[in-house]
């Protein structure tokens, strides 16, 4: 377990400068060590194109690549948790669909334009919070958050935000909403600035600090509501909490990068294969196997089809459905007893 | 026999007030009467048996007296304490709980799992302390299992499976242990084996039994439930008479004596006379 740990932490740190090498102006890795240096220690001499691609450019995007990916990984641990179903993602909560109802409202009919460059995050997060207001108001009123409603819940009303993100695309004046609106759906960092940064990461670092300090009653909500009533766990009162911080980290994550795929439905699975179910073990695991795969799949992305970019969904897509295969594949791998 | 019980709890004088006690105690679900007027009391040290035909509320009973699921009416009472007031992290130590088996993850390691049992005494962030480990281990080798320690639980038998789970409710160190049919499932090598053990932990124990010969045999009185009422309560001799046998289950019930050990045993025969439910 501690060597997982210390071999995934040793690529992250070696991933993340590599990464920054990497893009439409390739830089050699003693480069970007430098302009580090220079920015951090104060030390060294530097070239000022090379800092502005290094620092401005580059670095927030790697930075925001480890931050989503850690925080959409351990997201979609949680809601495997939450509703005890190997085939939840993150978006499960239907925080994606209803943050492209607020993002394509903003794509084509300039709400919220008053606030510039934001516009599209805030119109998203708006819109992922209200409709997980939404899949949290219909489940309690139909009898709890138990894991069957959620599911079920959050189905349903992601397809029909979807639907309405489709209307308002029909419907819209503008030639270029249909794929503005796609591009952002699909995911991506390149508007990944420095300003940008500190929420996600709050997120992300707030929320692995609530799921590890409870990661006793997550293993017993994983073996069972039953279990874990019997064991002295307000069961009721932790699906609202987890709820409640996967809708926000999630809600977070979709405004800032748009809805990458794959990564909080496949890591947790991985992470589980590695070091087993225990959430305590997992986590630290899932968290940093999910920043290494994002700033992976965001350098495929912009290498891939140069100069262009493809969004991160094209590609986790493109790797993760075919991991996914093998892993439901392997005999000796089984999620909640189901062979 | 408590162990790390809260102080009100354990100072209380140990005869004179019942471990566990329910009054009036109704339950109702989804809109059906299931439990109706209760009275119960659970002796300190004893073992009880909770017997009753398919249906008639033992289980719910159990979820009822572990503090799982709220009574509709009536009141339980653990050492004295309201059991709805208590915190539940609070209850879990002085009490544990083990249901029929609820599929979890299934590549959990067998020590893994009885570790759940201490999940009442951890704190946040606290680690792994030494005394969680020695308690899981206590409580595996209690039910003979320490050998399985780090195989997964999927790997084992049926029988060590039901032991596994009973290891957690020991781990959780509770001085009053519910068990819902511990023997299902087993064969009778290993049932007997099982309510042997569960007799030699000198805990308060309620458990919930199918087979009537094994209540007889292991338990020190028996509760008989019938339609959500309770039909008797006493020592096996007195309780599982042909009568009450007969009102409980439909059934024509002959006592036989063993002709080696000489112990008392129970034949049963369908009553012709009514239709079984």
């Amino acid at each position: 377990m501690t060597l997982v740990l210390l071999v995934l932490a040793l690529a992250v740190a070696v991933t993340a400068v590599l990464s920054i090498g990497f893009g439409a102006e390739p830089l050699p890795a003693s480069v970007v060590v430098d302009v580090l240096r220079h920015r951090v220690g104060g030390s060294g001499t530097t070239d000022s194109a090379y800092d502005a691609i290094v620092w401005q450019i580059r670095l927030p995007r790697t930075i925001l690549g480890l931050v989503v990916g850690a925080g959409l990984a351990i997201a979609g641990a949680g809601i495997q948790t939450l509703v005890r179903n190997p085939l939840a993602d993150p978006y499960l909560l239907g925080v994606s669909s209803g943050a492209s109802v607020g993002a394509t409202a903003v794509i084509t009919f300039g709400v919220l334009s008053g606030l510039g460059l934001w516009s599209l995050s805030v119109g998203a997060l708006f819109g992922a919070l209200l409709a997980a207001v939404l899949v949290f108001g219909v489940a309690m009123l139909q009898g709890g958050l138990t894991p069957l409603r959620l599911v079920l819940t959050g189905t349903v009303l992601s397809s029909a935000f979807s639907s309405i993100a489709s209307f308002m695309v029909f419907r819209s004046a503008e030639p270029q909403a249909a794929q503005t609106v796609l591009f952002w759906l699909l995911g991506s960092l390149s508007g990944a600035t420095w300003e940008q940064l500190w929420l996600p990461c709050v997120a992300v670092v707030a929320a692995f600090g609530v799921l590890m300090s409870g990661s006793g009653w997550l293993d017993a909500l994983a073996v069972g509501a039953d279990t874990a009533a019997a064991l002295g766990i307000p069961v009721r009162a932790l699906r609202i909490a987890l709820f409640v911080l996967l809708a926000v980290l999630v809600g977070i994550l979709v405004a800032v990068a748009g809805g990458i795929g794959f990564v909080g439905l496949v890591l947790p699975h991985i992470a589980r294969l590695l070091v087993g179910p225990r959430h305590r073990v997992s986590l630290p695991v899932v968290a940093l196997a999910g920043a290494l795969f994002l700033v992976w799949v965001d350098i495929a992305a912009r290498v891939m089809v140069r100069p262009t970019e493809i969004p991160l969904s094209v590609v986790t897509g493109l790797i993760g459905a075919p991991v996914f295969l093998v892993l439901l594949g392997r005999r000796s791998y089984r999620f909640g007893g189901d062979r | 026999m408590i162990f790390d019980s809260p102080a009100d709890l354990a100072a209380r004088p140990a005869d004179t007030i019942p471990h566990l006690a329910t009054h009036g105690l109704s339950c109702v679900i989804g809109g059906r009467t299931i439990l109706s007027g209760v009275d119960l009391e659970v002796r300190r040290g004893e073992v009880l048996g909770l017997i009753g035909a398919n249906g008639t509320g033992k289980s719910t009973l159990l979820r009822v007296l572990a503090g799982v699921r709220r009574p509709a009416a009536g009141s339980v009472r653990l050492a004295g304490e309201s059991l709805t007031a208590m915190r539940p992290r609070l209850r879990a130590r002085h009490l544990a709980f083990v249901a029929q088996e609820e599929t979890g993850p299934t590549d959990l390691l067998v020590g893994e799992m009885v570790g759940l049992g201490r999940v009442p005494h951890a704190r946040a962030w606290g680690g792994f302390e030494e005394r969680s480990r020695g308690a899981i281990r206590a409580a595996l080798d209690q039910v003979d299992l320490g050998y399985a320690i780090n195989q997964p639980l999927d790997r084992l038998s049926g029988g060590e499976r039901r032991r596994a789970l009973i290891a957690r409710g020991l781990a959780q160190e509770a001085p009053l242990l519910l068990l819902d049919e511990p023997t299902n499932h087993l064969d009778i090598g290993h049932q007997l084996a099982l309510m042997r053990r569960i007799r030699a932990l000198s805990r308060t124990v309620v458990v919930a039994l199918h087979d009537l010969d094994l209540a007889a045999t292991f338990c020190d009185r028996v509760a008989v439930l019938h339609d959500g009422a309770l039909l008797a309560c006493g020592e096996p001799d007195e309780v599982l008479t042909p009568s009450i046998l007969h009102d409980a289950f439909g059934v024509l019930a002959t006592r036989v004596t063993h002709p080696i050990t000489g112990r008392t045993h129970l034949l049963f025969s369908r009553d012709e006379r009514e239709p079984h439910p």
